[in-house]
């Protein structure tokens, strides 16, 4: 599913954030990438997602080199990779119902098939109840799931989620956790950046560590 | 899908409207603004324009010969002139006439001429000039031909009437051109700086997009669409106060003007006119719109 070959990435201050990186992650593994703060985990996902490219080397992504992708292509590569970060990225003068549509809304789907959607996905993060609230009126642990919620109402090949839980207390973090675990037995892959290894091993063999830009384990 | 996303884009921009409503509403303001000043120049030029072309039309060149002229030296002259190409006709008029004439033209003041012992006006020539040669260049080139020609004493078409009027006509257009083309370009600014502020007040929504997959083009889409109201009803909004104005100007100077020279209405821009000026609108929205959201960095990958 993606692979990365001797990938680095520098920025201004010549520090390299990523420095000759391999990486293989097989479709519908559950994957964990984990280091201290400032060890490439969010630049990883960033390239990945191609919210950023890399100074060198080559990223592919479900058989598409995407370090050669054009500008024009990226909108439609994103259609296919879901996302979710740690301060959520949900717009707070919209419902519950709208932030999850957004997705559907921008590539044009009609009205009635995007709430077949929505109701769906909401239902099944728990949150149909709160479809007309804003974001304001949710918790943490809510706003992530509305988060994920908009991540995979397209049904992506790929979720990542960058430190998801980092600001939540451990047992919604507990909760979210098996929110992503479930995803994936959908057959999604998923990779997750975290700092916090104690519960990555808790929940997957899975795991790469980042060590000053480099894989160490 | 195609339309969906379109109804997806208007309503947006209704949202942004109604968001940002105060923004939107001092950009209308100096775009209505910017355009009552250019179309009430637009309106002086085609009006003194017309007022000009009225003016030669009635036009006539008066020819006055010497008192000691004889008829056949007369007869002579009056040939020449007929047979130069900008004349259409030429009627003699004899210093008795000119006097009756000038009597008729004074009916209720014959006191005035009361106590004239003689006729001091001259014979003459009126001189129509064809219509395809009613220009100042074509007329006094007219006059140099003839002037030339012994027994004519002074020939007079009002040209110091025409060359003043020239004059400020002239002035008002590279006034009008200079002023219009300084507030387009405020305006340009005003509707691209307004389209940057919204960028900025949904820049959190525009990152969402990008991450969930909208392409540059679906985002940009309301903002032009924003630039092109502002264009449209700043246009419009302006033509009909225009309007308002150059009826209440035809209802109550034209009847003064009327009277001292002769024209009969104010007018308002013809449709092909007002058009145009809808379509600069349109122009100068797509062109604010363009100029601020190219290179912005929120539109970047």
């Amino acid at each position: 599913m993606i692979k990365l070959h001797r990938v680095s990435k520098y920025y201004e201050n010549k520090i390299p954030a990523l420095n000759d990186i391999n990486l293989k992650i097989n479709k519908g593994a559950f994957v964990f990438i984990t280091g201290s703060s400032g060890a490439g985990k969010s630049t990883l996902i960033k390239l990945i997602f191609s919210s950023e490219r890399p100074n060198t080397g080559e990223i592919v992504v479900n058989n598409k080199n995407i370090t050669r992708m054009s500008q024009k292509e990226i909108p439609f590569f994103r259609r296919k990779v879901g996302v979710v970060f740690q301060d959520f990225k949900i717009i707070q003068n919209r419902s519950v119902y709208k932030n999850v549509a957004f997705p559907l809304d921008i590539i044009g789907t009609g009205r009635k098939s995007v709430k077949k959607k929505v109701w769906q996905v909401l239902k099944w993060v728990g949150l149909l109840q709160k479809k007309d609230s804003l974001p304001l009126h949710l918790s943490g642990g809510e706003q992530q799931r509305v988060a994920i919620a908009r991540a995979i109402i397209n049904n992506p090949i790929l979720l990542l989620a960058d430190e998801p839980t980092g600001n939540l207390d451990p047992l919604l973090s507990f909760e979210i956790m098996k929110l992503f675990k479930a995803i994936n037995a959908r057959g999604t892959t998923v990779v997750i950046a975290t700092h916090d290894k104690n519960t990555a091993q808790k929940i997957s063999e899975n795991i790469i560590t980042l060590e000053r830009g480099k894989i160490s384990g | 899908m195609f339309l969906n996303k379109i109804i997806y884009s208007l309503r947006t921009v209704l949202n942004n409207c109604k968001s940002n409503l105060l923004i939107n509403l001092t950009a209308l303001a100096t775009i209505t603004l910017t355009f009552i000043i250019f179309a009430i120049f637009l309106l002086l030029v085609i009006n003194l324009s017309s007022f000009q072309k009225h003016w030669i039309e009635r036009v006539h060149v008066l020819v006055y010969l010497q008192d000691d002229l004889k008829p056949k030296a007369i007869n002579n002259l009056k040939q020449f002139i007929e047979n130069q190409a900008e004349v259409s006709y030429v009627k003699f008029v004899s210093r008795d006439d000119a006097m009756s004439s000038l009597k008729s033209s004074l009916e209720g003041q014959d006191g005035i001429l009361e106590g004239l012992s003689y006729n001091p006006l001259p014979n003459s020539f009126e001189v129509k000039i064809k219509q395809e040669f009613l220009n100042i260049d074509s007329i006094e080139k007219f006059i140099k031909i003839i002037g030339q020609k012994l027994g004519i004493t002074d020939i007079e078409y009002g040209q110091k009437w025409l060359e003043r009027f020239t004059r400020l006509f002239h002035f008002l257009r590279i006034t009008g051109l200079s002023f219009g083309l300084f507030l387009f370009i405020s305006s340009l600014f005003i509707i691209s700086n307004t389209i940057k502020l919204m960028v900025y007040s949904r820049r959190d929504e525009i990152e969402i997009m990008k991450l969930v997959g909208a392409t540059n083009r679906f985002i940009k889409f309301p903002f032009y669409v924003e630039g092109v109201i502002h264009g449209l009803a700043g246009s419009i909004f302006a033509l009909f106060i225009v309007y308002i104005i150059s009826l209440l100007i035809s209802k109550n100077i034209i009847a003064g003007f009327h009277f001292y020279f002769g024209m009969n209405t104010f007018l308002f821009l013809n449709p092909y006119q007002l058009l145009t000026v809808i379509l600069i609108g349109l122009m100068l929205g797509l062109t604010g719109a363009f100029i601020s959201l190219n290179g912005l960095k929120e539109f970047k990958i």
